[in-house]
């Protein structure tokens, strides 16, 4: 019995082998192209419709794919340009450090002025700079940046120290004017805000508007010859034994990236 | 046998449109491990004429193949060493690399070592399910009911 059966499978095997061969020639001679033709013409709109189908849903799953990959990207991309916009941030204050540094060597020479480089850290009514007593930085020593004094170490803790500023009430300091006509000395005090008050000006000291005000040097720490600020108005009146003007910083403390501490 | 062919008819438009898996080698690997009946044969060189026409591959090629591979599937299940169903995975690779090297050589088609693994692995489950489905709700000429007396 399953050898008959199995020699019915072999034969019935051969048929459909011979048949699917004679199909082959037969098709390869084109003699199969009509009847192809007519049931192609039903299953052609059906493979079409799967397809279709198929891309729809592939577009759906790749725009999920690419939705999520672009999300991806975007964090990255985010990430880098937060480093990149700190590397830039890092470089320019570099490079303002750097340029502080040619200005500051220019205007007082490093061989006779011991100066400290100090960062301003913050800003309250004093300074507050990031060098301290480490650093050798000393009470009442001269703060400046190139040939601008800025004020002078009011306090001074381990790694920080307080800047009193010129333009503190606390702040006096002795100077003098120079312009064409000769030279008039004062008193520099500070005033709340960013003004000055040049006091003590003797009524025949020639005293005018956008005149240069400088150190006089006479304190112990301070060297001559800085900037203390501009003239902005002269006050002068009869009656009174001085007069008096109101002196502008020449610029904005705010903006600076570094300044010096000079510690001789 | 008529859900088989539906089956193959329907891999047949699936794989021909878009997914490049041969869905109808892999039912007939798994139903030849199942059955050894000239049914097979038939429902071989039926989807294969149906595969041909789908691809606008010569119609005699896919049922030359399909053919082959049941026969060869036959053959492998009537060997003492090979009946054990441990062996349908590794002998399916057989079938499906030989499939595939008759592809690159007379279709020009490369030969993608993922597509075999996937339809290798493919055949398993569709094994089990054509075995489970064929053991339960298929009804034989050959099992008859015992009448008692």
């Amino acid at each position: 019995m399953i050898v008959r059966q199995l020699f019915y499978d072999a034969k019935f095997f051969f048929v459909l082998l011979f048949l699917s061969i004679a199909l082959i020639f037969l098709d390869n001679l084109g003699l199969l192209n009509p009847p192809k033709g007519l049931v192609q013409t039903v299953t052609t709109p059906i493979q079409y419709g799967l397809y279709k189908s198929s891309r729809a849903v592939t577009n759906q799953f790749e725009f999920a794919i690419l939705a999520r990959r672009a999300s991806q990207e975007n964090k990255a991309l985010t990430e880098q340009l937060a480093l990149v916009l700190s590397e830039n941030a890092n470089l320019r204050r570099s490079l303002a450090e750097a340029e502080g540094f040619l200005e500051q060597k220019k205007t007082l020479d490093p061989v006779e002025f011991n100066l400290v480089a100090a960062r301003p850290i913050g800003k309250n009514r004093f300074l507050i700079i990031d060098k301290g007593g480490e650093s050798n930085i000393k009470k009442g020593q001269a703060v400046v940046y190139k040939d601008n004094y800025l004020g002078k170490i009011h306090e001074v803790s381990t790694k920080k120290s307080l800047v009193l500023l010129s333009s503190d009430p606390e702040s006096k300091v002795s100077s003098f004017v120079n312009n064409k006509a000769g030279k008039g000395k004062g008193i520099l005090i500070g005033e709340y805000g960013s003004q000055m008050f040049l006091d003590k000006i003797l009524h025949q000291e020639p005293i005018e508007k956008d005149d240069l005000v400088y150190t006089e040097g006479t304190e112990e720490q301070i060297p001559r010859g800085l900037i203390l600020g501009r003239v902005a108005v002269v006050l002068e009146r009869d009656n009174q034994v001085f007069k008096q003007a109101k002196v502008s910083p020449v610029f904005d403390i705010d903006n600076l990236d570094i300044l010096f501490v000079v510690t001789n | 046998m008529r859900l088989f062919i539906v089956l193959l008819v329907l891999s047949a438009f699936i794989q021909s449109a878009f997914l490049p898996i041969n869905l109808c080698l892999i039912l007939i690997i798994s139903r030849s491990f199942v059955e050894e009946r000239s049914s097979n044969l038939i429902a071989s060189f039926l989807a294969g004429i149906f595969l041909g026409l789908l691809t606008a591959t010569n119609i005699g090629f896919w049922a030359i193949i399909f053919l082959a591979a049941s026969k060869i599937i036959h053959i492998f299940k009537s060997l003492p060493l090979t009946q054990s169903p441990k062996l349908v995975a590794p002998l399916s690779l057989l079938v499906i690399v030989g499939v595939s090297l008759i592809e690159q050589i007379f279709l020009g088609q490369k030969i993608n070592i993922v597509k075999i693994i996937i339809e290798t692995l493919l055949t398993v489950p569709v094994y089990i399910f054509i075995r489970f489905w064929e053991e339960r709700f298929i009804v034989h000429s050959t099992n008859k009911l015992k009448i008692r007396n």
